[in-house]
């Protein structure tokens, strides 16, 4: 049913084919038959690592079937050019479907090294069939019976994870709940005022609907639930956060596709940003981990700086607590009141400490590793019964757990967002709790009694963190000096003019 | 001739230095030498002093520079062996003398010479007598002959050529008497000289090159620095006998890799392909089944370390259709690329990979784990630009992976314990 082009032939009995400059017959239409979705895949996967899709022209996706026979898939790619057809057929051959030319219904066999300039049908087939498929010895007859999008099917495919360290973006895309967003989005406000190791980060976000994210087994409720994140130049120390922390999804771009993003540490089976023409631009796709599918936010929404969304309050404003402490001595009775704590409506005073409880400090062993040591030489530590007091010479940053502490008055600490009343002079209450130089009044909260920490024991930070070191016994080799090396200079030595080489030198016998 | 041969050669290729050259060494001389120096270490009055002298040091010398090369475990080993004696082992006198007689081949007392014409092949005889030590059968061996030999492609000679009123003196190797410099501007005194490599520019006669393919036999380790020398070329023949020391496996692959993977790989891979199919009579390491397995193995086994250990990401998942591996601009100040594209690395590993995978996969990493994900985009590249090539009828791919398929289809497959073939 097939014969070879012969060199110079211009003349084919199969209607649509016809030479290109090299003398190779070629049809208007490229077509590949897969006999399944995973040599699809596998095909795209080869085709996008070096072309775009776009390149192909009009691609059709077609469920094909032989009398008989399984379902295949067929990939009718309409005006390839010839030098793309050639890649078409390599990356079909990698993935082992055969590949065909020709139009109008009727196609051939690619040419291989068996037919260097192609093929061509010895007689045209009357079959009714929608595709004809002309082999040496028969031809193969398919109904198409449907039509796939190749946009579906993109976004039906799973990420796969990447082996490896986790390579890095600057440029990250988060999704995170509304529960966990106001949170996150102070955290992220704040780091872009100007923390260490924040040169340049930027963050802008919009609150905006996704679909597909109710798939999600840990992350119930979508709908407007989620804030939209745009990272610029995050800094190392946030990517474990974002990539790692429950309710937050954070994805890369996918080269330099705008709108197409990868869950951090996963790729698309398929080189994405070679495909941006088969999805639409109008909508935002974030690829989770598996098997999550999906999501989509459409529209793409119009991003604010982060500061234009964050919600600045005051810790603990609202909360009525109030607590009642007795001095010791009262000279009036009559006249005494309580000292009690009430919630502030101004800030008063900065954060210059805090009370880490006991059950929070494998959290402090912890930041203790992270802390810098300009911060361990300033801070001051003294360890209470039930918890641990850290303060600060100027102000406390970097420690987001614990009661943090503001200090209205020299020497007396109470929650942020609270005030004592009444507001007697700094004197009287010092001469009241006895407060001395050095030593600290801590109002610890509603309920809970003040204590007074004496200046004794308040110790540098950096002094009480290390635990005492257990050197084992230094085993030496032995002390020697490192190498020192010089170039090698011949020298030839004189041997005077008559002397032979060997002379009398020869081994005999 | 010179009489110290420890304080005079051995010593400064050790050190650096000036090394001395004089009346070559023969293999009696040598003996007689050994024998004074042996004599003067027992009884603590030695006729050569000075050789006695240089002889401790030079043990001292290497016992540090085996620490600083290949770590304490190793040096260790070195130690203990020097502890248990304290003359010096006999080959680093044959290998030394050896390089001596090399260098005596252009003394300017001889060189060029009628008067003595066959001089030279009498010496050659005895300097491949003397370095044909074999390949370095313990580890001890093999470490003492490196450290003695790694400096040879660094032995430079100063040449100097003075021209005065008069006319011009060449000084080879030499430096000029006073005299000839004397009165300066009056005699209008030039001195010009030039540094040159001996290995590189000044080079031996071509008879003298089974002295220095022996010179490789005896110490494989010198190689493993250069795996992109064009001669001797790398040859795995002479590798493999070090390869079976596991220390020694490590730090010869963090050499290879040092030039970089996508410069050093395919001409290890060539190398391999040529040893495998050549099947030279006479080479230290018969290339066995077993053998060739092995190699094949430590090849993947670089492989493996740069997919895993290589500093920046490693860019498989785009192999290009267009670009053939070897193509483009070397990186600058590097020492020149591979000539042309073979496609052998790519060659053989495919095929252990379709073939043998016990020879590409290490037993600690099965093929469907997550950890095998780089290499298996590795191989799939590897496959594509493969591919590609054969497609280009100009391209010698196709050639390259027919002999690199059926070599591999000859190999046994890898025990499922980790074991050294008998080399």
């Amino acid at each position: 049913m097939l014969s070879r082009v012969v060199v110079g032939q211009t003349r084919f009995t199969l209607p649509g084919l016809a030479v290109d400059a090299k003398g190779i017959a070629r049809g208007r239409e490229v077509v590949v038959r897969f006999a399944g979705l995973d040599r699809l895949v596998a095909f795209l996967r080869f085709f996008t690592a070096n072309h775009n899709l776009d390149d192909l022209g009009q691609v059709r996706l077609l469920q094909a079937r032989r009398e008989g026979g399984p379902r295949e898939i067929v990939l009718l790619a309409t005006r390839v050019a010839p030098v793309l057809s050639e890649v078409v057929a390599q990356a079909a051959r990698m993935a082992g479907s055969p590949v065909f030319t020709g139009g109008a219904r009727h196609f051939v066999p690619m040419r291989e090294a068996a037919a260097p300039f192609g093929w061509d049908a010895d007689a045209v087939e009357n079959d009714a069939a929608d595709l004809l498929f002309y082999r040496i010895d028969a031809v193969d007859p398919y109904r198409v019976e449907g039509e796939m999008a190749l946009s579906s099917l993109l976004l039906r495919l799973e990420p796969q994870r990447t082996a490896g360290a986790e390579s890095r973006s600057d440029l990250l895309y988060v999704l995170a709940r509304r529960g966990v967003a106001s949170a996150l989005a102070g955290y992220l406000h704040r780091a872009e005022l100007g923390p260490p190791g924040a040169a340049g980060f930027r963050a802008y976000g919009a609150f905006c609907r996704v679909e597909g994210a109710d798939r999600a087994p840990n992350l119930s409720g979508g709908g407007r639930e989620w804030l939209f994140l745009r990272l610029e130049n995050v800094p190392a120390r946030m990517h474990d956060l974002l990539t790692r922390t429950p309710g937050f999804r954070a994805a890369a771009p996918v080269g330099a596709a705008p709108n197409l993003v990868v869950a951090v540490g996963y790729r698309h089976p398929v080189h994405l940003d070679a495909c941006r023409g088969v999805l639409p631009a109008d909508r935002f796709f974030f690829f989770p981990p598996p098997p999550e599918g999906v999501w989509v936010v459409d529209p793409i929404p119009t991003l604010a700086p982060l500061a234009d969304i964050v919600r600045l309050e005051m810790p603990m404003s609202g909360v009525a607590a109030t607590t009642a402490l007795r001095p010791a001595e009262t000279a009036w009775p009559e006249l005494a009141v309580n000292v009690q704590l009430v919630p502030s409506e101004r800030e008063d005073g900065r954060v210059v400490g805090v009370l880490v409880p006991r059950r929070s400090l494998p959290w402090l062993r912890r930041l203790v590793y992270a802390l810098p040591s300009m911060a361990l030489r300033r801070l001051r530590v003294a360890l209470l019964a039930e918890s641990v007091l850290i303060l600060a010479d100027n102000e406390l940053e970097a420690l987001p757990f614990g009661t943090l502490l503001a200090s209205p008055r020299p020497g007396v600490l109470v929650p942020v967002g609270m005030c004592l009343r009444p507001a007697v002079s700094p004197r009287v209450l010092a001469e009241r709790f006895g407060l001395s130089e050095g030593s600290v009044l801590v109002f610890p909260g509603a309920g809970d009694k003040p204590f007074l920490v004496p200046g004794s024991a308040i110790h540098p930070l950096e002094a009480r963190v290390l635990l005492d070191p257990e050197l084992p016994p230094l085993t030496t080799f032995e002390p020697l000096p490192a190498p020192v090396r010089s170039d090698v200079e011949v020298v030839n030595d004189p041997v005077g003019p008559l002397t032979m080489p060997l002379w009398g030198g020869l081994t005999r016998g | 001739m010179s009489r110290a041969l420890v304080a005079d050669v051995l010593l400064p290729l050790l050190v650096g230095g000036e090394l001395h050259v004089g009346r070559p060494w023969t293999r009696s001389r040598l003996a007689a030498s050994r024998r004074e120096v042996a004599e003067g270490l027992a009884t603590g009055r030695p006729r050569l002093p000075r050789e006695v002298e240089a002889l401790r040091r030079f043990i001292a010398e290497r016992q540090l520079r085996a620490r600083a090369l290949f770590g304490d475990v190793v040096a260790q080993t070195v130690v203990a062996a020097d502890a248990s004696s304290p003359e010096l082992d006999e080959d680093s006198w044959r290998l030394g003398a050896a390089v001596h007689n090399l260098l005596a081949l252009s003394h300017p007392a001889w060189a060029g010479k009628r008067l003595i014409a066959g001089w030279q092949a009498q010496v050659i005889s005895e300097s491949l007598a003397l370095a044909e030590v074999g390949p370095p059968a313990t580890l001890l061996a093999a470490v003492r002959r490196h450290l003695l030999l790694a400096s040879l492609p660094e032995v430079g000679r100063q040449d100097a050529t003075v021209r005065y009123w008069l006319g011009q003196r060449s000084f080879v190797g030499q430096s000029p008497p006073a005299r000839l410099l004397s009165w300066p501007r009056l005699r209008r005194v030039e001195v010009e000289t030039q540094r040159k490599s001996w290995l590189r520019e000044v080079g031996v006669p071509p008879a003298a090159r089974a002295v220095i393919l022996a010179l490789a036999t005896a110490s494989p380790l010198d190689e493993t620095g250069e795996p992109l020398r064009l001669d001797p070329p790398f040859c795995w023949a002479r590798v493999l006998h070090v390869l079976k020391f596991h220390s020694l496996a490590r730090w010869v692959s963090r050499r290879l890799l040092a030039p970089g993977f996508e410069r050093a790989m395919p001409g290890l891979a060539d190398a391999l392909l040529r040893f495998a199919l050549v099947q030279e009579p006479d080479a230290p390491t018969a290339a066995t089944p077993e053998a060739v397995a092995f190699a094949v193995r430590f090849l993947a086994h670089l492989a493996w370390l740069d997919l895993l250990f290589r500093p920046e990401p490693h860019v498989t998942s785009s192999p290009s259709l267009t670009t053939a591996p070897g193509e483009g601009p070397p990186p600058s100040g590097a020492a020149p690329g591979p000539p042309a594209p073979t496609f052998a690395l790519e060659a053989l590993l495919v095929a252990a990979a379709v073939e043998r995978p016990t020879l590409l996969w290490p037993p600690d990493i099965r093929p469907h784990s997550p950890e095998a994900a780089p290499m298996h985009a590795q191989i799939a590249a590897w496959q594509f630009r493969l591919a590609a090539a054969t497609m280009d009828s100009s391209s010698q791919a196709l050639a390259t992976w027919a002999a690199a398929h059926s070599v591999v289809r000859s190999l046994p497959e890898a025990p499922a314990t980790p074991a050294l073939p008998a080399l």
